[in-house]
């Protein structure tokens, strides 16, 4: 699995620092190299059934990572959006001729987490728009 | 593949911040659990088959959206069997609900 991360030579996973740039996109500074590592989006083939519409890729935004980065990572985020394989689900919101989904209390490993996703009309991809762990 | 702008997620995610969201059946459901699972199941299909929002639902339904809300978020525990299929009966009047057993 790629990730931003892992393109900063340290490749240490903890202790970057978030920055947020003029641009308003976020980056993240490394702890032990200083470079400054921009956050972008990931994708991921995957191959599962949401709404009755077989979904062939998973993009992960990188917001997760400003708040929950500790308790998420992309690896969990799949596994998470497998919970969703054969599932029907009803939008809580229409934009833009994007669906915007809420998956909650997902169980893995007994801790539950929270799952924020859209859908594109016509399209085979599932975005994750944010995800985080449960403390309640 | 496009995506939403940076901006609208923004907004989405302040949106949805308390949104109940929807549950996922749990990998060791019991077998009513299931049940009800896949009668709340039948009216998420049902309103995207027929392009419903959860008020319209609830009207053809005939109850309120708030209830209707929670059915399509398959937050049945409010809910007994009973009601469930005689809410459903208001969707599929002249259907018949089958049991399979495997």
């Amino acid at each position: 699995m790629k990730t931003d991360k892992a393109t900063c030579s340290s490749k240490k996973k903890s202790g970057f620092k978030t920055v947020k740039f003029k641009s308003k996109k976020y980056g993240q500074i490394c702890p032990f190299c200083g470079n400054v590592v921009e956050m972008t989006r990931r994708t991921f083939k995957i191959d599962i059934t949401v709404n009755q519409r077989n979904l062939t890729t998973l993009v992960i935004d990188p917001h997760y990572e400003l708040k929950h980065s500790d308790s998420m990572s992309d690896a969990l985020v799949i596994e998470l959006v497998g919970l969703l394989d054969g599932g029907d689900f009803f939008p809580e919101t229409v934009s833009n001729g994007f669906e915007y989904y809420t998956a909650d209390d997902l169980v893995l490993r007994g801790k539950k987490y929270r799952l924020v996703w859209l859908l594109e009309k016509n399209s085979l991809y599932l975005g994750v728009v944010n995800a985080y762990r449960r403390r309640s | 593949m496009k995506f939403p702008s940076q901006k609208e997620l923004a907004k989405v995610r302040k949106k949805l911040e308390k949104a109940e969201g929807a549950i996922v059946l749990a990998s060791n459901a019991t077998p009513l659990e299931k049940l009800r699972y896949e009668i709340c199941r039948q009216f998420v299909i049902y309103a995207r088959e027929h392009d419903l929002k959860s008020k319209e639902l609830a009207k053809v339904v005939g109850v309120d959206e708030s209830l209707m809300s929670k059915v399509l978020r398959y937050r049945h525990s409010r809910f007994s069997t009973d009601k469930l299929v005689e809410m459903l009966a208001k969707i599929y009047p002249k259907h018949h609900l089958l049991l399979k057993v495997s």
